[in-house]
């Protein structure tokens, strides 16, 4: 599965969703689908439940209008079909705060902005590790 | 860096940036809204994620300090000290809509920027130390 993995990126700053989707692709993915805003992110997420089509891995932002990336986890977490898609929150630095609802909430792990592409990395392989995923494919 | 990625940068935070600006100019018609300051904190956090991912250091050092000091004024109902808050935000801001405006975020001019870090760096110390103990500065 690893390079078609099919990831979902929520960002609501178009430049952030360009960056994450640019370093994914820089590690062999290529099934990579992006989203605005947890409202927007969820409603791709259950389509890929109709059709099939699932996810297998979400990025997220965690401020963001409409929907916060904690409202979409929180949300995640209370659908049981959905609550085990690896789930890696993007925050800001020094956002402690931040990061231990993350943690209570159930995410699988988090990434602190700004982050360089090698950290990145770390953060993906530790998540797909946790899950009991092949590593990143570059 | 990436020029198609900087130029959207350029084009998103000028955006966020204006919005902030407007956000900030209704607080100063309706100061007993605290709640504006919150979103101009939101506002201008987003635009600091990005920027420092990309390393523009010259939004993002300026939009992380307004992002702590908007979340703390926005705890606060001190009318004077957040009247001050919103006009040298709003100084700031100007002078970064200038810098999107005329291409000038990576050749910005040291001196200025660095007046402005202290102008906030200076408010952000009249909030108590327990309230910026809660804020990312």
């Amino acid at each position: 599965m690893s390079g078609d993995m099919r990831i979902l990126v929520i960002d609501d700053m178009a430049v952030m969703r360009k960056i994450v989707v640019k370093q994914l692709e820089n590690l062999g993915y290529k099934n990579i689908e992006t989203a605005e805003n947890g409202k927007d992110g969820l409603a791709k997420i259950l389509d890929g439940v109709k059709n099939n089509n699932p996810v297998q891995f979400i990025i997220s932002d965690w401020n963001m209008p409409e929907m916060s990336g904690l409202e979409l986890l929180k949300t995640l977490k209370s659908k049981k079909p959905l609550a085990d898609i690896p789930f890696l929150m993007v925050t800001a630095e020094g956002e402690k705060d931040q990061i231990m609802a993350a943690i209570a909430a159930g995410v699988t792990n988090y990434v602190v902005k700004p982050f360089s592409p090698n950290t990145f990395k770390e953060k993906m392989d530790l998540v797909l590790k946790k899950v009991g995923l092949p590593a990143t494919p570059a | 860096m990436d020029k198609e990625i900087f130029q959207e940068f350029v084009n998103e935070s000028g955006q966020a940036l204006t919005q902030a600006r407007t956000l900030l100019a209704n607080y100063v018609a309706a100061p007993a809204e605290v709640k504006i300051l919150a979103d101009v904190g939101i506002l201008v956090d987003r635009v600091y994620g990005t920027a420092a991912t990309l390393h523009v250091e010259s939004v993002a050092v300026l939009c992380q300090k307004m992002k702590a000091i908007s979340y703390m004024a926005a705890q606060v109902d001190n009318r004077i000290l957040n009247s001050i808050v919103a006009a040298t935000m709003l100084s700031v801001l100007d002078y970064l809509l200038d810098l999107v405006k005329t291409n000038g975020l990576l050749t910005y001019k040291k001196d200025i920027h660095k007046e402005m870090a202290n102008r906030l760096d200076l408010l952000m110390s009249k909030f108590s130390s327990n309230l910026r103990k809660t804020v990312a500065s």
